[in-house]
């Protein structure tokens, strides 16, 4: 069966001053009809960049989509130029992105209704009434009070919170086949977080949209997730099934993330065990595992060679570490 | 605005003063316009130094039989109606435009800056009262403010200087003011405060500095303005009394005489607007290389 | 809104009764006697000591100003002592000439400096970008009289198509009007162009880097929808703002096109009393200019209210 969506290899540099920056270093993944998969990582590892980079919204001076394929429905997409009519009627009417700041990714001279409305014009060819009544319905569902009212509302007359629901609402409009919604909570308080998720997650079933998070927070993708990609310094590190991921987790970098996440049903002493070290420098790469100087598994074999393809363990569970890093989490040490 | 955050080299072991600076001669030379202008700028204050050096002849003296001359070996530029070397009133013209420009954008500045100052740090009626009284004087237009006031002190050079000085005081003002009001908030304000500063001390010894980037991105601008304007109201008839040289009132001599001695009005305009462009180019390359932020501001 | 529109009404009467003050004290910084000065050095005694009752000189300051003010108010300025003419008839008949090439200029000036600065920054580092941003540096530092006579050389002198000076009313010759209004208007233009030129280009820059702008695309706008319908909104506010403070220039740039052009305007009007030492006719200008020049502004403080919602909504 084809997947919705299949990324195969994607791979995006950035040209500053100076050095290149390669933020996107072959990652492949997939996203079928109707699941909700998440891809984590820190800060800076790429995830948002590899995103805007299958909807080709990065700044082509000084980015660059290096190579790949992003075969959505069938089609490659990478194929098509980025302001070509077919690039625009997939974004906002195939795949839908929201993005994660609020406050500043709405357009505060022009009203909710207008953002809202303009997408369903472009890509549903609605006239301006059925427009407009179906962006109110849209604005009701995310679950914003006085509807009608508030259509006519700016940007600024809304919370942080209820921002993220105009653009919930504005990028499910057009009944998008994938939503990716780029750390979504980031901004918002943890109240509204909860909100937030349950909207999505509401929203997905209801149209049987898939759904991509990509986020930093692993108690989100736990919670919601059925798949889970982790990236790092711009590759895929370990993927596989929620359950795969949490109970049996196979990569040192995903080791290090649990770890540093505190859980209820833990002995309150336990300590916090953050990742030493920094993020690598992407314009400065080495040939070898780049997790290998914050690696608390490393053996020095894993110096010698390049870093290590994905390796399947078991079903869809593949993880980029050739060491044995053990089935419970934080146990076991390499031999 | 003045309150930065720590750059990645001043954490570095090279001393953070020279490293500053350093970036700063890079990105202000980093165009070549820049160095033009900059270059055009110097050639002026050295030309303006040493006119009386090089101008071929005395500009002041008149020869009537050899008024309105075309272009010669002897006269590069000319004779005007009064039979004076074109290219040597060029020259000496310098010393008219450069002396303005200064003396009124000091004026200005200097005023300016300590209303603002004041206004700014004492806030309330105070603040209100300065900010008005600047309002009023935006609300003239410069030429206009400075044509009315230097004509009523009497229409001398001293005194084109100085009521073009009050009329761009505004500029000068409402930045000092804008900037005390941004850094009146930092902490290390409050701790001069808190161990007893007097008013006068903390406004100079901690504001002022921190406002100093804008204002001199503001100076530079304002002296092509200044001259610009010292231009107009020499043209007008304001300004250095004849015999005296200055490139504004040239081309109102040379007006008359369009049809036959072009060159006598085009000459002079065009050292104004190259002297002019000069100064803006300048500034902008500084505000660049200052702080990139005010690009919108200034 | 409301409450704000006030709040600058308020503002501006004061400011103007500020300018007053300025214009009022004009009389009186004049080195030596004013009326001397005024009535030249030929005047008999009886000519100085009339003069000096009938502008109320022998009184105190503070009468003096009151007096004058009060007069102001009823649109009283006095009588010119050259023309002999009430002042407030003469600028009448001056003030919409200056109006009119104002008008034009400020036309001209907005309609082909904001799209240039858009285009400029939307197609940042190209041929034509650096045209325009060239263009505008130069425009800035050209000065306005030498552009006007450059002008006259050329389309007037050597070519003919345009008249060398002058002005006739529209009502009366229209066509005339016109020929003899373009080179000053877009004299008039040149500063204010290439300044709101410069500032919509940085403020377009500006603009698109923003996040709502990556929204716009990521919905699938044409980039043409997201320039005009979403950036432009946003990059005008700054220039807007920025034409307030060209207005003055505008009006400030009539003192010397007009002279060049002869054209009888309040700028040229100025210009000769002035000179004549008619120190009414000048202060009557400075009000009447003040009067103008705040109401211009205030009409581009409201008008902020449509551009950007948020003020509209500051409650």
């Amino acid at each position: 069966m084809a997947h919705l969506l299949e990324v195969n290899n994607l791979r995006t540099q950035f040209k500053m001053d100076g050095p290149t920056v390669q933020a996107v270093d072959g990652i492949s993944y997939y996203i079928d009809e109707g699941e909700i998969v998440g891809l984590v990582g820190e800060s800076g590892c790429g995830k948002s960049v590899s995103q805007l980079s299958v909807l080709q919204l990065i700044a082509t001076p000084p980015g660059k989509i290096m190579g790949g394929e992003v075969i959505f429905q069938g089609v490659d997409l990478l194929k098509a130029k980025a302001d070509s009519e077919q690039m625009r009627a997939i974004r906002g009417g195939k795949v839908g992105m929201i993005f994660q700041e609020p406050m500043t990714s709405l357009n505060p001279v022009l009203t909710i209704g207008q953002q809202i409305v303009e997408a369903l014009i472009l890509h549903l060819k609605m006239d301006r009434t059925a427009a407009r009544e179906r962006a109110i319905e849209l604005i009701k569902l995310v679950g914003i009070p006085d509807a009608s009212q508030r259509i006519d509302n700016y940007p600024h007359q809304f919370s942080g919170g209820m921002r993220q629901r105009v653009m919930i609402a504005m990028a499910l409009s057009c009944n998008p086949k994938l939503l990716i919604a780029d750390e979504p909570t980031t901004a918002v308080d943890v109240t509204t977080q909860a909100q937030l998720l349950e909207i999505l997650r509401d929203m997905v079933k209801r149209f049987n949209t898939s759904l991509l998070i990509v986020t930093h927070n692993l108690g989100v993708v736990a919670r919601y997730a059925q798949r889970i990609y982790v990236m790092y310094a711009g590759r895929i590190v370990e993927s596989g099934t929620a359950k795969d991921i949490f109970s049996n987790t196979r990569h040192p970098y995903t080791v290090g993330l649990l770890k540093s996440v505190p859980r209820l049903d833990e002995p309150k002493g336990r300590k916090l065990v953050p990742i030493d070290g920094l993020p690598p420098n992407l314009s400065n790469m080495p040939a070898y595992c780049a997790f290998w100087p914050r690696c608390s598994y490393r053996i020095d074999v894993c110096k010698e060679r390049s870093w290590p393809e994905l390796r399947p363990i078991d079903g869809q569970h593949y993880t980029a570490c050739d060491c044995d890093v053990g089935g419970k989490r934080g146990m076991s040490v390499a031999r | 605005m003045a309150t930065s955050l720590p750059q990645t080299e001043d954490l570095l072991e090279v001393s953070p003063r020279t490293n500053k600076f350093r970036r700063f001669l890079r990105v202000f030379l980093g165009r070549k316009v820049v160095i033009f202008g900059a270059v055009v700028i110097l050639m002026l204050i050295v030309v303006a130094m040493i006119a009386s050096l090089i101008a071929p002849y005395d500009p002041y003296q008149q020869n009537l039989r050899k008024a309105l001359q075309h272009p010669s070996r002897e006269h590069l530029l000319g004779t005007d109606p009064l039979g004076r070397d074109e290219l040597s009133r060029i020259i000496y013209g310098t010393r008219t435009s450069l002396a303005v420009g200064i003396i009124a954008v000091g004026v200005a500045a200097f005023f300016g800056m300590m209303l603002g100052l004041i206004a700014g740090y004492f806030g309330g009626i105070t603040n209100t009262l300065i900010m008005r009284f600047i309002d009023a004087l935006m609300a003239i237009p410069p030429i206009m403010l400075a044509l009315a006031i230097g004509a009523a002190l009497g229409g001398g050079l001293g005194n084109v200087m100085i009521s073009l000085g009050i009329a761009l005081i505004p500029t000068y003002a409402r930045l000092m003011c804008g900037q005390v009001l941004t850094v009146k908030q930092a902490d290390y304000v409050t701790a001069a405060e808190v161990i007893g500063g007097s008013n006068l001390r903390i406004m100079l010894v901690h504001i002022f500095p921190n406002c100093l980037s804008p204002l001199i991105v503001l100076i530079t601008l304002n002296l092509g303005f200044a001259i610009l304007a010292e231009a107009g109201l020499s043209f007008l008839g304001l300004g250095i009394r004849p015999p005296g040289a200055a490139w504004g009132a040239m081309v109102n001599d040379g007006y008359r005489y369009l049809l036959t001695n072009a060159l006598l009005s085009f000459a002079p305009g065009l050292c104004v607007m190259l002297v002019v462009l000069a100064f803006n180019i300048v500034g902008d390359g500084l505000r660049d290389a200052l702080d990139p932020r005010l690009r919108g501001t200034l | 809104m409301v409450t704000f529109i006030i709040r600058r009404l308020i503002q501006t009467v004061f400011v103007l009764i500020l300018v007053s003050f300025i214009a009022f004290s004009l009389l009186h910084i004049t080195p030596g006697d004013p009326v001397l000065t005024m009535l030249g050095t030929e005047a008999t005694q009886d000519q100085i000591d009339t003069l000096r009752h009938e502008l109320w000189l022998d009184r105190t300051l503070i009468v003096q100003y009151l007096h004058w003010f009060t007069n102001v108010l009823q649109g009283d300025f006095g009588k010119s002592i050259i023309y002999r003419e009430s002042v407030a008839a003469l600028i009448a008949t001056r003030l919409p000439v200056t109006f009119h090439l104002g008008l034009i200029a400020l036309i001209l000036s907005t309609l082909i400096s904001i799209p240039a600065g858009v285009i400029s920054a939307v197609r940042r580092g190209s041929l034509l970008d650096q045209f325009i941003t060239v263009s505008a540096n130069i425009g800035m530092a050209v000065p306005l009289f030498w552009l006007g006579i450059l002008g006259i050389y050329l389309f007037a002198l050597k070519l003919g198509w345009l008249p060398v000076q002058g002005y006739t009313s529209p009502f009366d010759n229209f066509w005339l009007n016109t020929k003899q209004v373009i080179m000053p208007a877009i004299c008039l233009a040149v500063m204010p162009l290439a300044s709101l030129a410069r500032q919509s280009r940085s403020s377009m820059l500006e603009v698109i880097r923003q996040d709502y702008i990556r929204t716009a695309r990521s919905k699938g706008l044409k980039e043409r929808a997201v320039i005009t319908g979403h950036a432009l909104k946003n990059a005008i506010i700054p220039v807007v703002t920025l034409l307030g403070i060209q207005l003055r220039n505008l009006v400030g740039g009539s003192v010397l096109v007009e002279t060049v052009f002869n054209i009888p305007g309040m700028g040229s009007f100025m210009v000769r009393a002035v000179f004549n030492k008619d120190f009414l006719i000048v202060q009557g200008c400075i009000m009447v200019i003040a009067l103008v020049v705040a109401l211009a502004n205030l009409a581009v403080d409201i008008s902020y209210g449509y551009f950007d919602p948020r003020i509209r909504y500051e409650d």
